[in-house]
């Protein structure tokens, strides 16, 4: 039986017909026809994600707004060889399809030259946190409407990375080969290592503020400054409140399963030991438990005298919280950091009673300061900032003290020295701290911020401060580095 | 009853012990089929009919081209050229092939198409897709299936399982019934029980029924018509006693010395 | 009570979880044979759509592709706007909004059939996981991209307070009464699935579809409309206990999905088959990880080793070590091939061209550029080891990043602690990662397909827990990065930051760019060999079917190790670079998830030859395939949510892969070029014999 080479055509009827003439070899036939059919599939399939693709950009509005934003990467020419090429209201490179943005702010009343932030944040992958790049660019639109940093624009620069390490080596590389950014501005970041490495001192040397998680215990790298306290010493506050002002003779500590965690524990044992007299019970978990019961109950929660949570998430309030209750102790006081502090964890209650330690004073309900802060982000019409947010948007605020510092110290655009100098001779603001808190500059702890730390509780449904702010002598966590 | 010119199927029923009814149905109408897969067709200008209440015989050695000629009909071969007619209705394409079971075809394909892992009873119950099926009917031609009721199928002889199979065609009620290969793995003995079960079901329930079939004389033997396919075309068709009576160029069909 | 009872039953909560779970994975492989990754995801999404209805009364909309963005973009004007959120009114109860996200769920589910799945019946089961790893991405970063990643959703539990506040006392133990509704319902939706296959006609029909689909089609079933109507079933069913147990566990766009691993051990101890097997496997799965936690504290020299979380692996390994092929084998009306897997013959010229144009790029190209190449570089060594293991050989591996994981460890080890030097550190620390390899062949030699694939995922994560936590053998001490030095050779050092006398100012230099090359080279032609060798041809006949192969008297079960080995090696150099390119290690304990975009974009590129290789590393993390998208598109946020669309389209419209079709198409070019010319060759002689025919000429 001779096979066909056949071309599908219509038929009668339902059937369809096949127009056949010369020969290949059998089982190439269907090759054919398959591919006539696929290439065009492939082609539509090609323009749907083109099109999806476009549709990030054309679709997101948001990407476009504030302060002179500029595409998420440079045009191909190399970026270190022209520094001063970033207009206020840049246009997007010819092929991309965002939607055009007329930049309210552009300086053009100004004379002064503006002054360049570079950004980075995590918006994509497992982790992420797009929401504290609009944060980001509201506060800067809001400091470029109040007359800038002293006249000078800010210009935002904004590289986003994924939650692969090599997206925030590629932004961090970026910035450390460009110029004209004297600093950057770390809004979150997950992958830490590879940033520090190539902007820290032994890189480019640029000062970072701003925070970084999971790599790079906070409050332990020279060359980042941050008013969050980090993990460490929100967590030797929270167990020294606990044994020292409310007399706690046992806790039950929750810990987070990943190496963070383990380096907290480590330091929960070592200054134990100093405060002399508590016992503890740790526990691992993680978010794959799924459940917080058992561990709870592992914990012996129910025999003691508070509970530590320092597991740095806000998903793992509520279940804390309702763990505690099934379990009946829902009157024992927890210790913990910021992480639960939001205003969904204020309107449910969760957080009642709750002891949580922060850097400075914006959750409290009836500080002006903090008032002020909510009030930037209602006024553009966005939700107040919460959990990871929050802790940004408070060193968003600390940046601008910090560049003001610089550019009265250069009488103009600050350097990169100019910054790391201002950031070490600047000493605390209403909003962060006590006058005391200062960036001390001394030792591998040079340029830490976080040397205070104040106690607030949910009482009634406001946030207030159960104590003022203690400073914590970093030389405390030396130990750590061995 | 009337006997008649056994060459038109379409006019009178040619049948023994049938209705004999003027104007009998046709329940399949194959009109210049090229049928294949892959866009190579393994059928080639087949013209078939088959009318209620008849039983007719698709015959042909191996790989002449019947199963498909079947898989046709319902749908489940590419046609390539031509039309398939099944119960008043066109066949279509894959993505319609369980339409036409649901028109009234019941195919009863090369393997039995028994499903190992349901029991009896529930591939009987798979007769219809909706209403409630009486099994139990299913012993009355079957008895030996009573007892296995619950029995997953796949432990069942072949014997039994093409019972199993009959079974569920004949409670499937169905308007045209094509039977791909029944006496294939079974003993004569067995199959010559089966046999007489068909012709009983085109006789009483006025299906018509298509019998693919290898063995030539026992297919033969109760049907009314036959077709012969050789590598893919059809090569002698007429009313059974005729085919018979040909026996020298039955045989040729066979051993492929007419192409 | 003894506190281990207690563990016991306090575990009823996690375990119910898992539970309902993991019966809505045995629920979709019943019903479309596809083992479905995305079911977590599909449960947190529609989990969101809950608190979003009911707490503000928005629905929230997928984002979705604008078809006139190019022209938007080009014209600067916005023609169509999707809304990222439909208002529909204030907040609703939550009854509604549980009828309303159940609703989108449903809708979901059919989507999900028509758009994907229904396409992908005759494939092979590789593409079908592709395409579900797909949807678990862009579901999950749908989720990011509408609600943010800082704050959990304010939920209203289904429960009434009254049921989640009050506790019963068993034995002394005090336990809240919502576990165990939580164990009631799920053991409730169990025994209704159980009833529904067992009982119901749809039921019979889906499960005679699932056991033959031809058959079933001859008996007028529509294998379609089953597995459509199974898919929503599957949908509500996931949104419904994501909504149900988001209270207790915590909403977060994640935490689903990380449930995945236990429930998938849960259902393959059920072969995937049982409803019930999966449902008490899974709450005994649960009982099993607490009481392990608690011996861990209760007896100290317990060592530290995170086995609660390796526990669901080594069921899984026993399981199959015992029973074999574990999922049960389905009469397809046809099963699709893996792609092809076509010889590459060496060819310099073209191999020169490649070289020359990645070391331009990488010397005189922007950094940015650079970075993007030499990600792109080391991603195609990892997609080599995929090439290896599962384009020739058949077997689905999802743990060759964690391999990349061993062997970045074994060079923090052996090169920054031990101080041994340049090569044989890197060497070493692959050689690590290949023990690792054999030992992962152990299960491959009993299971494949669809099994394989979720006990190398398992493995992976027992890899990570094992090694990386805890008192596990890699284990970072204190300071969690450890730096590497540069690797260097007779004095000159070439690393990310080493100095190279053009670009030397910009990191990466070119240096360390120039050295992946020549690794990669290396390892192409390696691979090259392979398939040209007596080896090679073993794969593939492995690959093709191996009990024939076997017959032929192929060693199959030498060819599965040498295949494992080999493939963990070039992963663990992979890794090995990857440390010297970020300079420092750290252990991301999501991995296990990146497991699979590795093999999703390897497939995508085509996972059979060396070529489709080189395509995936252009996809991978910030690979040169990323930057240049970023150049003309912004994705930022979209980018996962990008390349999960991207990779379901891929699979439904060409499972070839990237590769496949390419060589389909310059195929097709060959072929029309040859009949034209043979066509030509017919004129010529019909003319010539034409003219033969009038005698010769004047």
């Amino acid at each position: 039986m001779p096979p066909l080479n056949c071309k599908v055509g219509p038929g009668p009827g339902r059937a369809r017909r096949m127009f056949c003439d010369d020969l290949p070899a059998k089982g190439e036939e269907g090759d054919s026809i398959v591919l006539i059919t696929q290439s065009r599939r492939w082609l539509i399939a090609v323009c749907t994600v083109v099109a999806l693709a476009a549709a990030a950009c054309g679709g997101d509005d948001s990407d476009d707004n504030g302060g002179g934003a500029a595409p998420a990467t440079t045009t191909a020419a190399p970026a270190a060889e022209a520094p001063d090429d970033e207009p206020a209201a840049t246009t997007a490179a010819p092929a991309t399809t965002a939607a055009p943005a007329a930049e309210p702010e552009a300086p053009a009343e100004e004379s002064k030259p503006p002054i360049k932030m570079a950004v980075i944040n995590q918006e994509d992958g497992l982790y992420a946190w797009p929401e504290v790049s609009e944060n980001t660019r509201i506060f800067v639109d809001w400091i470029n409407a109040n007359g800038g940093i002293d006249g000078h624009m800010l210009e935002m620069d904004l590289c986003t990375s994924g939650d692969d390490p090599e997206s925030a080596q590629a932004c961090a590389q970026r910035f450390a080969n460009d110029d004209s950014a004297e600093f950057v501005y770390i809004a979150t970041i997950l992958n830490s290592a590879p940033v520090y490495e190539a902007l820290g001192p032994g890189g480019a040397n640029k000062p970072m503020i701003g925070q970084m998680l999971w790599d790079v215990p906070d409050s332990l790298q020279p060359g980042l400054y941050s008013t969050d306290p980090g993990l460490l010493p929100l967590a030797y506050e929270a167990i020294r409140f606990a044994v020292e002002e409310d007399g706690a003779s046992s806790l039950a500590v929750l810990v987070d399963d990943s190496d963070i965690g383990e380096a907290t524990l480590a330091v929960v044992d070592y200054f134990l030991s100093t405060l002399g007299g508590a016992t503890l019970t740790p526990v691992k978990i993680n978010m794959g438990q799924a459940d917080f019961l058992p561990a709870m109950t592992r914990a012996g929660v129910a025999d003691s005298d508070g509970l530590v949570l320092l597991i740095a998430e806000s998903a793992a309030c509520q279940p804390t919280r309702d763990a505690m209750e099934a379990l009946g102790v829902g009157d024992v006081p927890a210790y913990l950091g910021d992480w639960c502090v939001g205003e969904e964890f204020r309107t449910s209650g969760t957080a009642e009673g709750w002891r949580m330690v922060t850097g400075g004073r914006g959750a409290l309900t009836n500080d002006p300061q903090a008032q002020m802060v909510r009030d930037v982000y209602e006024a553009a019409g966005a939700e107040p900032p919460a959990g990871l947010a929050f802790a940004a948007t408070m060193n968003m605020d600390f940046l601008r003290q910090v560049l003001e510092l610089a550019v009265e110290r250069a009488g103009g655009v600050p350097t990169g020295a100019d910054v790391t100098a201002a950031a070490e001779e600047w000493s605390g603001s209403i909003l962060l701290g006590p006058d005391t808190m200062d960036c001390p500059g001394v030792g591998i702890w040079a340029s830490t911020c976080n040397s205070a730390a104040i106690v607030i509780s949910l009482q009634d449904g406001e946030w207030v401060a159960l104590e003022d702010f203690q400073l914590i002598d970093v030389a405390l966590f030396d130990p750590l580095l061995g | 009853m009337t006997p008649d010119g056994a060459g038109e199927p379409g006019v009178s029923g040619a049948r023994r012990g049938g209705s004999g009814e003027p104007g009998m149905t046709v329940v399949l109408e194959i009109t210049g089929l090229h049928a294949g897969y892959d866009g190579v067709a393994v059928v080639r200008g087949l013209d078939l009919r088959v009318g209620g209440g008849e039983v007719v015989a698709l015959l042909g050695p191996n790989g002449a081209g019947k199963t498909t000629t079947l898989m046709a009909v319902s749908g489940m071969a590419s046609v390539l050229a031509g039309t398939v007619v099944a119960c008043g209705a066109p066949v279509g394409g894959l993505r319609q092939a369980h339409l036409v079971a649901r028109r009234g075809v019941t195919h009863v394909p090369e393997n039995r198409g028994v499903l190992f892992q349901l029991t009896v009873r529930e591939n009987l119950r798979l007769a219809r897709l909706k209403g409630r099926v009486d099994t139990a009917a299913a012993t009355d031609f079957f008895p030996a299936l009573g007892p296995l009721m619950n029995r997953p199928a796949g432990l069942l002889s072949g014997g039994e399982q093409q019972m199993l199979a009959l079974g569920r065609a004949i409670l499937s009620e169905p308007k045209l019934l094509m039977i791909d290969e029944m006496s294939l793995g079974l003993a004569p003995v067995v199959y010559e029980e089966l046999m007489p079960v068909v012709r009983r079901i085109a006789d009483d329930t006025g299906a018509g029924v298509l019998l693919v079939e290898q063995h030539v004389d026992l297919a033969l033997a109760v049907s009314d018509r036959g077709y012969v396919l050789s590598h893919g075309d059809l090569v002698m068709s007429g009313p059974a006693p005729d085919l018979l009576a040909d026996r020298e160029l039955l045989d040729a069909s066979y051993l492929g010395l007419n192409r | 009570m003894g506190p281990y009872l207690q563990q016991i039953l306090l575990s009823s909560g996690a375990g119910a979880i898992f539970a309902a779970l993991a019966i809505g994975l045995v629920l979709t492989y019943r019903s479309s044979g596809l083992i479905n990754f995305a079911h977590g995801a599909i449960a947190t999404y529609v989990a969101y759509t809950y608190t979003s209805l009911q707490s503000s009364g928005d629905l929230p909309v997928p984002p979705l592709p604008n078809p006139l963005a190019p022209v938007e973009g080009v014209f600067g004007v916005e023609i169509l706007d999707f809304p990222d959120f439909v208002d529909l009114g204030d907040g609703w109860n939550k009854w509604p909004a549980l009828a309303g996200a159940l609703a989108v769920a449903a809708l979901l589910g059919l989507a999900f059939h028509f758009l994907v799945f229904r396409a992908l019946r005759y494939q092979p089961p590789l593409t079908k996981v592709v395409a579900s790893i797909g949807l678990m991405l862009a579901l999950q970063s749908a989720v990011v991209i509408r609600f943010g990643g800082s704050r959990p959703p304010p939920i209203e539990p289904l429960l009434p307070p009254s049921v989640r506040s009050s506790t019963v006392d068993v034995l002394g133990t005090i336990v809240p009464w919502d576990r165990f509704v939580l164990l009631a319902v799920t053991l409730g939706l169990t025994a209704g699935l159980w009833a529904l296959f067992r009982w119901t006609r749809f039921g019979l029909h889906t499960r005679a579809a699932a056991e033959n689909e031809r058959y079933a089609t001859l008996m007028g079933i529509s294998a379609d409309r089953q597995a459509a109507l199974s898919w929503m079933l599957a949908a509500v069913l996931a949104g419904f206990v994501g909504i149900l147990v988001a209270p207790t566990t915590s909403l977060t766009p994640f935490n689903f999905t990380l449930f995945i691993v236990p429930a998938l051990g849960a259902a393959l101890l059920a072969r995937f088959t049982s409803f019930w097997v999966a449902a008490v496997g899974a709450v005994g799965l649960a009982m099993a990880q607490n009481v392990l936690l608690y011996a861990e504290i209760d007896h100290g020299w317990f060592p530290d080793l995170n086995l609660d979380a390796v526990l669901p692996f080594a069921v899984i390994v026993v399981a199959m070590m015992a029973r074999g092929q574990v999922l049960p084998p389905r009469g397809a009306v046809e099963t699709g091939r893996l792609p092809q897997a076509f010889p590459s013959p060496w060819r310099p010229s073209l191999a020169l061209t490649w070289v020359a144009l990645a070391a331009a790029v990488v010397i005189w190209g922007p950094f940015d550029y650079r970075a993007g190449v030499t990600n792109s570089m080391i991603g195609a060594i990892l997609a080599l080891s995929l090439v290896v293991v599962t384009g020739y050989v058949g077997q689905i591996s999802l743990a060759q990043l964690a391999f990349t994981g061993v062997a970045a460890a074994g060079l923090a080890s052996f090169g920054a602690d031990a101080g041994i030097p340049f090569p044989l550190a890197p060497l070493l620390a692959a050689l690590a990662a290949t023990a690792f390899g054999l030992l992962l062949a152990l299960p491959a030699l009993r299971v494949r397909g669809a099994s394989l694939a979720i006990a190398t995922l398992a493995s992976a994560l027992a890899i990570d827990e094992l090694l990386f936590r805890g008192d596990g053998w890699f284990r970072i001490e204190g300071n969690p990065n450890r730096s590497f030095d540069d690797p260097s050779m007779f004095g000159v050092e070439f690393g990310p930051t080493s100095s190279f006398p053009i670009n030397g100012d910009e990191i990466p230099t070119p240096a360390f760019g120039l050295f992946v090359l020549v690794v990669l080279v290396l390892a192409c032609g390696a691979v090259i060999r392979l398939r040209q060798s007596r080896l090679g041809e073993q794969m593939l006949a492995v690959r093709a079917n191996e009990r024939a192969a076997a017959a032929a008297g192929v060693n199959v079960a030498g060819v599965k190790l040498a295949a494992f080995g080999i493939a963990a090696f070039l992963a663990g150099i992979a890794g090995a670079l990857n440390g010297y390119k970020l300079g420092s290690i750290k252990i991301d304990s999501f991995s296990v998830l990146a497991n699979l975009s590795i093999l999703a974009f390897a497939y995508l590129g085509g996972i059979s030859t060396v070529t489709g290789a080189l395509y995936a590393g252009t996809l991978f993390a910030s690979g040169i395939g990323v930057v240049l998208g970023e150049e003309l598109i912004e994705l930022g946020r979209y980018e996962t949510y990008v390349a999960g669309v991207a990779l379901i389209v891929t699979a439904v419209v060409n499972p070839q892969g990237i590769d496949g079709f390419d060589r389909q198409q310059r195929e097709r070019v060959k072929r029309w070029l040859r009949r034209r010319r043979a066509r030509r060759a017919a004129r010529l002689t019909a003319a010539s014999a034409a003219a033969g025919a009038q005698g010769p000429g004047p």
